[in-house]
């Protein structure tokens, strides 16, 4: 039942929210200013912030490739070699962005406005944060070639998600640490929106999709346009026959 | 450009992930097996043993695709068949490849030779056969269904102690389960499929028997 509740229902919750806050922070903004959030000036000059950032991309890169390719990681896996590679990569980017996250909430804590600078949300998106990584690093020392066994066990339970089937036969036999690691993710989606990186991720989804969608919303525009003088036309041809008959029936 | 990249993500959204074609053997277990023996007598049709000798590939291919379009015809095979069974065939929706290697199946007495397979004890297997299971443990060589492979999850002793920590040490599984029991779990796989993406199953009657015939030296070995 708890199963259930954590790993079939929380998903789409966490889901939801996500889409809710982003609608709602996009809808108060309109358009979103810059300073929404993201880097500062001074933080973006920092060597460990870059690096942080660098490592988090990093491990949404494999991630993304680990849900995306399964069958090709399996592949690229069977050669020791290849496998180290990937795990090391894995390893490494987590530790760097655990150490340089940690390390910006230090210096930040330590800053004259420390404590109240942060909002709530980005209070607990940070916390969620840590633990994911934490609960990362731990699964990929305790339990060895994460790449290959998450390819078996994980992918499936997320494809089952993102088909609307959610099963959880696979992921109740898990260990600890990785649920750990799920829900952590899972409830990182839902506050993510409220938060200052969020903010600054709607805007450059907004600039994405005002680049991508430019010639469509031009072709649309045009067609709305001829629609609408017809359509006027049409209702003052209506209109003035009306008024005809009015004026013959008086 | 901008239109471009616009098309690009609408097509790469829009096409379909192509479907992994099945092995003979899956074929006959999941559509076949349900009416017909191989070997055993009549079920609910007629026993495919022989199936390939009786009758033309060409009017089989025919009658896998649609019986009933045979029988509309008045082929005097097909209506045989339907007087005789008092039922027709349900249309197997099959590709012309699937028919013709499960018609090749039938001609190779697959299913017979897959059964003395199964039931062949592990301690009968060939140098090679051996070999083929470690490759296979160890992931060297790609199951034919995909899929992990054993090493993902588990060590075996000595003898691949680089392998997984997420499951135990397959040290002592061939003496725990035996050739029956160890049959039956590589059947199942270690994990459900959370959504399975293919009707293939896990593992391929070969695998089973190399991967057991492996784990069974390697107990022998450490003895």
């Amino acid at each position: 039942m708890s199963d259930q509740l954590l790993f079939a229902v929380v998903p789409y919750m966490a889901a939801a929210l996500f889409v809710l806050g982003c609608t709602a922070r996009y809808m108060r903004w309109r358009r979103p200013d810059r300073s929404a959030g993201g880097l500062s000036r001074r933080d973006g000059r920092s060597l460990v912030v870059a690096a942080t950032y660098s490592a988090f991309a990093v491990i949404a890169g494999l991630h993304l490739l680990a849900f995306a390719v399964p069958e090709d990681v399996l592949l690229w896996n069977q050669d020791m070699r290849r496998l180290l590679l990937l795990e090391g990569a894995g390893m490494g980017a987590g530790s760097v962005a655990l150490a340089g996250f940690l390390a910006m909430q230090v210096r930040q804590l330590r800053a004259p406005d420390g404590w109240s600078a942060d909002s709530p949300a980005d209070v607990v998106a940070g916390t969620l944060v840590v633990v994911i990584t934490m609960a990362g690093i731990a699964v990929a020392l305790t339990y060895r070639w994460a790449s290959s066994w998450s390819a078996v066990t994980v992918v499936p339970y997320v494809h089952s998600l993102l088909q609307l089937h959610p099963s959880t036969t696979v992921v109740a036999r898990l260990p600890f640490l990785v649920r750990l690691h799920l829900f952590g993710a899972f409830a990182l989606v839902a506050i993510a929106p409220l938060t200052r990186t969020g903010g600054s991720v709607l805007l450059s989804v907004d600039r994405l999709l005002q680049w991508t969608l430019a010639p469509l919303s031009s072709v649309v525009g045009r067609a709305w346009d001829v629609i609408e003088a017809r359509s006027a036309a049409r209702v003052r041809a209506a209109y003035a026959s009306l008024l005809r008959n009015d004026h013959e029936e008086n | 450009m901008k239109p471009l990249i616009l098309c690009g993500l609408i097509l790469w959204i829009l096409v379909p992930v192509a479907s992994a074609a099945t092995g003979p053997a899956t074929t006959f277990s999941r559509k076949c097996t349900s009416c017909h023996t191989f070997g055993k007598g009549i079920l609910v049709g007629p026993d495919l043993k022989g199936v390939t000798d009786r009758h033309g590939r060409e009017w089989l291919i025919a009658w896998i695709t649609s019986s009933e379009t045979l029988i509309r015809k008045g082929d005097r095979q097909a209506t045989a068949l339907f007087e005789k069974f008092k039922q027709r065939m349900p249309d197997q929706s099959l590709s012309a490849a699937e028919i013709e290697a499960l018609l090749d199946y039938f001609a190779a007495d697959g299913p017979e030779a897959d059964a003395r397979r199964k039931q062949r004890r592990a301690d009968t297997a060939t140098a090679a056969e051996i070999g083929a299971g470690r490759a296979l443990f160890t992931g060297e060589r790609a199951l034919l269904y995909g899929g992990g492979s054993c090493f993902s999850c588990h060590r075996l002793g000595e003898a691949v102690a680089a392998g997984g920590t997420l499951g135990p040490d397959l040290s002592t599984s061939y003496a725990r389960y035996q050739d029956k029991g160890l049959a039956a779990l590589l059947t199942r796989g270690c994990f459900p499929r959370a959504v399975s993406t293919t009707d293939a199953g896990i593992l391929t009657d070969e695998e089973s028997f190399a991967l057991r015939a492996f784990l069974h030296h390697e107990m022998k070995a450490v003895r």
